[in-house]
């Protein structure tokens, strides 16, 4: 297909992302780049890492992205009790017919918004990243395929560290994206305070339905990627892993270990899906750089000289794409 | 009685023969029968023998079990009329007060023509080992002053020596920096062409390499787009080559005298992109004014300094 008729069916194709972050943006105020993120994880399949302190909007985000998809919603919030039964369901014995009956658990949504998954123990931690992984959960002899589109949003509180499971690099790894969010600014706040103490909170309507989200993720496919860009985002990558390679020596003490090939896929896979949300046809590099923290930030592990010196990998990230030259 | 008698004169002959055979007496001594904890107890083993008779070199070390042997001295010997005398002198010590008993210790021999190995035992010692004896009706005295060590000449020539060899280095490396230092420099002569002319100059040179004529408009794009970024670099301090054009397009704003190149530069690095990135194939008029644009950037940014020749002081 030409280019130019490519750009056009993208552009078209993708206006439901306008209507949709326009209902959100009704009820949600501020934490555009959040809401976007959360979109760019549900159109490039992957499950999302949530990292902020209490009362950011984090559940009335993804509670509003899935009213105004018409998609099923569960909140977990993840106790140091919690069995991997309680997410995927359990066989239930009947005493009346003597029968084994299946209870499904609440992974059996569209959405699910995972709160505070460090406060879980490993096997429920990687009893949900393997349902994420495999897109399917096995009760008892049977397999069952899970709701598509499936996106879960995890959140960790960076502070409270005391008595909570981290999750190993290893299952970090598994997220697309992994998001910091801030405070709102102070307008921000402002329009937040004034709409909840005149009850004035909106509610979303259905905009979307999930067969626009599946459809969106096959038109993503067709988003043309090109060689340059291909090979820059290689260069970011390698750049964590061979820093001295691209004439960042210093960073070669602070980096322990470098981003993964999963990195590399899900930068492709997210510019690609910032191309879409932008209702561009190409990938340029900009969509590269404004996706490359919420990629990479989980994926280069710093050293413990770099965490002496309270340098973060968002500081190294920043240092490679300063460094690594844009195509 | 003849009889007995010659009996009695048989045994003592076969006595006297037995006697002469093992003659080996071991005499172990020290030199006091009491000492202070730590001192230094000399104990002798004094062993004489037959000069046919070969002894082994005692050892001692198991036999004094918390006896600490401090030294052992190089035996003598002595050899008067066939007997000989070996003195073999330990320097013991023992760190507690008690009633110590050095037991009989076996001293090894062979008797010249024979394999047998006999066995001499010397006669126990016992000493006793006391400690400081404080008397409780003394006046107390103060600590003693520290012992001051004569001095030593030859360390103090030594010192001597090795601080003026120091101060001599250092007087040297100081006269080869002075003189260094007062020598004239060499100027070499630095000429820096101002970025608009290398932006130029790069400008023409691609537009005789005829590359979208050839069909390499992507080249092309990507080699004008980089001409101007790095034109941009030297000129306005940005580092463009590591930017994307939006980020480029908010560092130009803030650059006052790049106003009158905003729109332009916009429309030509956007124009580029499209081609760099999208496959665009750019219509012939396209690529001309691309070079049109890139030309006008630079003339309209051009600052009144001329070509600078610089001169830069360098020691060789």
């Amino acid at each position: 297909m030409d280019i130019a008729q490519l750009n056009e069916k993208i552009k078209q194709e993708s206006a439901f992302v306008d209507l949709l972050f326009s209902e959100i943006g009704k009820v949600i105020v501020g934490q555009k780049e959040m809401v976007e993120r959360l979109v760019i994880g549900l159109l490039g399949n992957g499950h999302i890492l949530l990292e902020g302190v209490p009362g950011l909007a984090k559940t009335l985000a993804i509670k509003t992205l899935a009213a105004a998809m018409k998609a099923k919603f569960q909140r977990i919030q993840f106790t140091p009790d919690l069995l991997p039964a309680d997410l995927i369901g359990t066989q239930i014995y009947n005493q009346k017919d003597g029968n084994f009956f299946i209870r499904k658990g609440p992974l059996f949504s569209n959405f699910i918004l995972a709160d505070e998954i460090n406060r879980a123990p490993a096997k429920v931690q990687s009893a949900l990243l393997e349902a994420m992984q495999e897109r399917q959960v096995t009760i008892g002899e049977q397999t069952f395929k899970l709701d598509e589109p499936f996106l879960v949003l995890a959140t960790q509180n960076p502070i409270e560290q005391e008595g909570t499971y981290p999750l190993p690099e290893a299952q970090v790894d598994r997220f697309m994206l992994k998001i910091k969010i801030t405070y709102p600014d102070r307008k921000e706040e402002l329009e937040i305070m004034r709409h909840n103490i005149n009850d004035t909170m909106r509610t979303p309507n259905p905009v979307i339905s999930p067969a626009d989200i599946l459809k969106g993720r096959q038109l993503i496919q067709e988003v043309y990627i090109d060689e340059k860009i291909e090979k820059y985002i290689l260069d970011i990558v390698f750049a964590t892993r061979k820093p001295k390679q691209f004439g960042l020596d210093k960073l070669a003490e602070l980096i322990s270990y470098g981003a993964s090939p999963r990195a590399t896929i899900n930068l492709a896979l997210g510019a690609k899906a910032m191309a879409f949300i932008k209702r561009r046809g190409y990938v340029i590099p900009e969509d590269v750089r404004a996706i490359c923290y919420d990629v990479m930030r989980h994926r280069v592990a710093v050293t413990y000289e770099a965490e002496a010196e309270e340098i973060t990998s968002e500081s190294i990230i920043s240092e490679i794409l300063n460094k690594v030259e844009v195509p | 009685m003849v009889s007995r008698v010659i009996k009695y004169i048989a045994l003592l002959i076969l006595l006297s023969i037995n006697l002469s055979a093992q003659s080996v007496s071991v005499l172990a001594s020290v030199d006091s029968s009491d000492y202070l904890v730590g001192d230094y107890i000399n104990y002798t083993l004094e062993i004489r023998a037959e000069k046919n008779i070969q002894i082994v070199t005692p050892f001692i070390r198991d036999s004094l079990k918390k006896v600490e042997i401090i030294k052992e001295l190089p035996p003598q010997s002595v050899e008067n009329d066939g007997i000989k005398s070996s003195n073999f002198v330990y320097i013991i010590s023992f760190y507690d007060s008690a009633s110590v008993t050095i037991p009989p210790i076996a001293i090894r021999y062979k008797v010249q023509g024979s394999d047998e190995e006999k066995i001499a035992l010397s006669n126990p010692v016992t000493f006793s080992v006391h400690t400081v004896q404080v008397e409780q009706q003394a006046e107390i005295k103060d600590v003693k002053e520290p012992l001051t060590i004569p001095l030593d000449w030859k360390f103090i020539l030594l010192i001597s020596l090795i601080v003026l060899l120091i101060l001599a280095a250092v007087y040297y490396f100081y006269r080869r920096y002075k003189k260094k230092k007062t020598e004239q420099p060499v100027k070499k002569k630095i000429i820096r062409i101002p970025a608009h002319v290398r932006a130029l100059t790069a400008l023409d040179n691609l537009e005789n390499e005829k590359l979208w004529q050839k069909g390499l408009v992507k080249e092309y794009h990507s080699n004008i787009t980089g001409i101007i970024r790095g034109y941009f670099e030297e000129r306005f301090n940005l580092a463009a080559l590591e930017l994307t054009t939006s980020e480029q397009m908010q560092q130009l704003k803030k650059v006052p005298s790049a106003e009158n190149i905003l729109s332009i530069t916009n429309e030509f690095l956007n124009n580029a992109d499209l081609v760099k990135f999208a496959k665009f194939i750019p219509l012939p008029s396209v690529n001309e004014a691309m070079m049109k644009q890139a030309k006008e950037i630079v003339n309209n940014t051009i600052t009144s300094q001329a070509v600078q020749v610089e001169e830069e002081v360098q020691n060789v």
